[in-house]
């Protein structure tokens, strides 16, 4: 029998080798005993909708029920069509946001330009929600404003539409866009910029040659969160919605109030394989710019 | 050649970010106005201006008891999220063993799943254990939003924290306890507000993985406030906005007073919520 030699302190040198186990027992029992076991809940209950009744029984019904009709891969598209509207219009506001920001000389303007955009985050998504139907709505603020100036005599319908869930998402969504880009676009040296001046590149080639390539990084990552988050939005869409724009989460929500547990498990998956296609799509992305760099500096 | 302070781009620039900065404004701003409006509905400008629902929103017990519970579950959440994503930090960043990798992983998953989607899993599984309804499952669902957060701002700290300072506590025979409570805990202070102060937000403000998991008896505040918008649209959830904003802003001086851009950067390039 091999002989256990025990040195003295031994067990403390064993404590400290094996300190890792206790340290992560409580996060891993907790992430796996609640979320995993939920993932996996999530599955089954897609092809055993009538787990919870106690009736188990295999069928694909949701699945097909999903997948076979019409009407829901037309959610899925608007669903995705209104995510790509957000981003891009995110991104049109966001970057130069981001760029002006790393432009403000002095420091107390600047932490103010911060301040106003992280701000929101504060404020509830559901407040937040309601001001814009304060400000859209047919009596609102914005129709008032534009039939002051007499640009309109009847109300522009601008919430219970695509537009004003677009308005909305954009807002509640920017600042997600704005940081990441203001966290590389700091990083662009300005020496490389002169370097480049210097040798006759105009501003515009300046941009688009040394800081644009340079912040895709950030923009990348700024449009995966910015579309991830839009597919997943629930409050803000249903309420600008009105009902009148469906969407997956709304799908999930319309499902859940009528106990139809298999349809929204699998309207659930649905919307995670999309998010998951979304990440796995923008770490391509985002590893082909890196390369692209190393291959142009070599 | 450097582009001085009259540069028409940088002019341009800026001129943009001021209409960007109004844009973000804006809601808020008109909430507040809407708070102190005369009139029962939605109509602009107002007809004249009250506190009377501010009164009235005093009289809403409901929505009472809902800050209530929303207010212990996300304290509950925000504590255990330090506790035990610290835990999990020291462990992933103090220690080489196998399957490091994997568990971070596992760790971080929670972030990219829909909240609506986890929300379903959650109340399916709170249906099957029986143990629907209560702040126990609310408690739980939130623990997983914020506890991959605190553990992915915890563990950057940690690598930046240094190490030798920990190695010569030990030299001198400090205790492994001593040690981290001496020595490691104060270097990720800034770390351990931030993660805090967001478990806190992301909490206080979920909806989608609350919403199907609340009864009348474990009601929520943001779900209380969809709930009263979906019935009517009368100032009173103007009014509570008004407070809820007042105490947002007084939140983001704290935060700004108190924490580096470049920590708050990182969280949010991180994914935020």
């Amino acid at each position: 029998m091999p002989q256990i030699v025990v040195r003295r302190g031994g067990w403390r040198a064993a404590l400290r080798r094996y300190a890792h186990v206790p340290l992560l027992t409580p996060a891993v029992g907790l992430t796996v005993a609640v979320f995993w076991v939920c993932m996996a809940v999530l599955v089954v209950m897609s092809v055993y909708p009538f787990l919870a009744a106690g009736t188990p029984r295999l069928t694909l019904a949701a699945w097909q029920r999903l997948l076979g009709d019409p009407y829901y891969w037309g959610v899925i598209g608007t669903t995705l069509r209104l995510a790509f509207v957000v981003t891009a219009l995110a991104l049109v506001l966001g970057y130069p946001a981001a760029y002006a920001i790393s432009k403000i000389q002095r420091p107390g303007w600047a932490l103010a330009a911060y301040v106003v955009l992280f701000a929101p985050i504060l404020v509830s998504v559901v407040v937040r929600t309601y001001g814009w139907l304060l400000l859209l709505s047919n009596t609102g603020v914005v129709n008032y404003l534009l039939r002051a100036a007499g640009l309109i005599r009847e109300p522009i319908p601008l919430i219970f539409n695509e537009t004003g869930i677009v308005i909305a998402m954009v807002h509640i969504l920017l600042p997600f866009m704005v940081f990441p880009i203001l966290s590389v676009v700091g990083q662009v040296g300005g020496d490389l910029k002169e370097a480049a001046m210097d040798l006759g590149a105009n501003r515009w080639v300046t941009f688009r040659r040394i800081t644009l390539p340079l912040t895709a990084p950030g923009v990348i990552s700024g449009c995966q969160i910015v579309f991830t988050l839009t597919i997943s939005a629930f409050v803000t869409p249903f309420l600008m919605g009105g009902g009148r724009v469906q969407i997956l989460s709304g799908l999930i929500y319309r499902d859940m109030e009528a106990v139809n547990l298999g349809f929204a498990s699998v309207v659930a998956l649905v919307l995670l394989a999309l998010a998951v296609a979304i990440l796995a799509a923008s770490n391509v992305l985002t590893r082909r710019t890196y390369r692209r760099a190393e291959v142009e500096r070599a | 050649m450097r582009p001085g302070s009259r540069d028409p781009v940088r002019l341009a620039l800026l001129a943009f970010l001021w209409l960007v900065v109004a844009f973000m404004l804006a809601p808020i701003v008109f909430t507040l106005v809407f708070a102190f409006s005369d009139a029962s509905y939605l109509i602009f400008p107002p007809p004249g201006y009250s506190l009377r629902w501010f009164a009235k929103l005093f009289e809403q017990r409901a929505l009472f008891a809902a800050a209530v519970n929303s207010l212990v579950v996300a304290i509950a959440a925000t504590l255990a999220s330090l506790v035990v994503g610290t835990a999990a930090a020291m462990g992933l960043v103090r220690y080489r063993f196998f399957g490091r990798e994997l568990l971070r992983t596992l760790f971080l998953a929670p972030l990219i799943v829909p909240r609506i989607a986890f929300g379903v899993a959650m109340l399916i599984y709170a249906v099957l254990l029986r143990r629907f309804g209560g702040l126990d499952s609310l408690f739980l669902a939130h623990l997983m939003v914020t506890l991959p957060f605190a553990i992915s701002i915890l563990t950057a700290a940690l690598v930046s924290a240094d190490r030798s300072l920990e190695e010569a506590a030990a030299d001198l025979g400090a205790p492994p306890l001593v040690t981290f409570w001496k020595v490691t805990l104060p270097q990720i202070r800034t770390g351990l507000a931030v993660s805090g102060f967001f478990a806190f937000i992301v909490s206080w403000d979920q909806v989608e993985t609350s919403l199907f998991l609340v009864k009348t008896d474990n009601m929520t505040l943001p779900v209380a406030m969809f709930y009263y918008l979906q019935r009517q649209q009368d100032p009173v959830i103007a009014a509570l906005s008004a407070l809820l904003i007042g105490v947002a802003v007084v939140g983001a001086v704290i935060a700004v007073l108190t924490v580096n851009p470049r920590d708050l950067q990182r969280v949010l390039s991180a994914g935020g919520r």
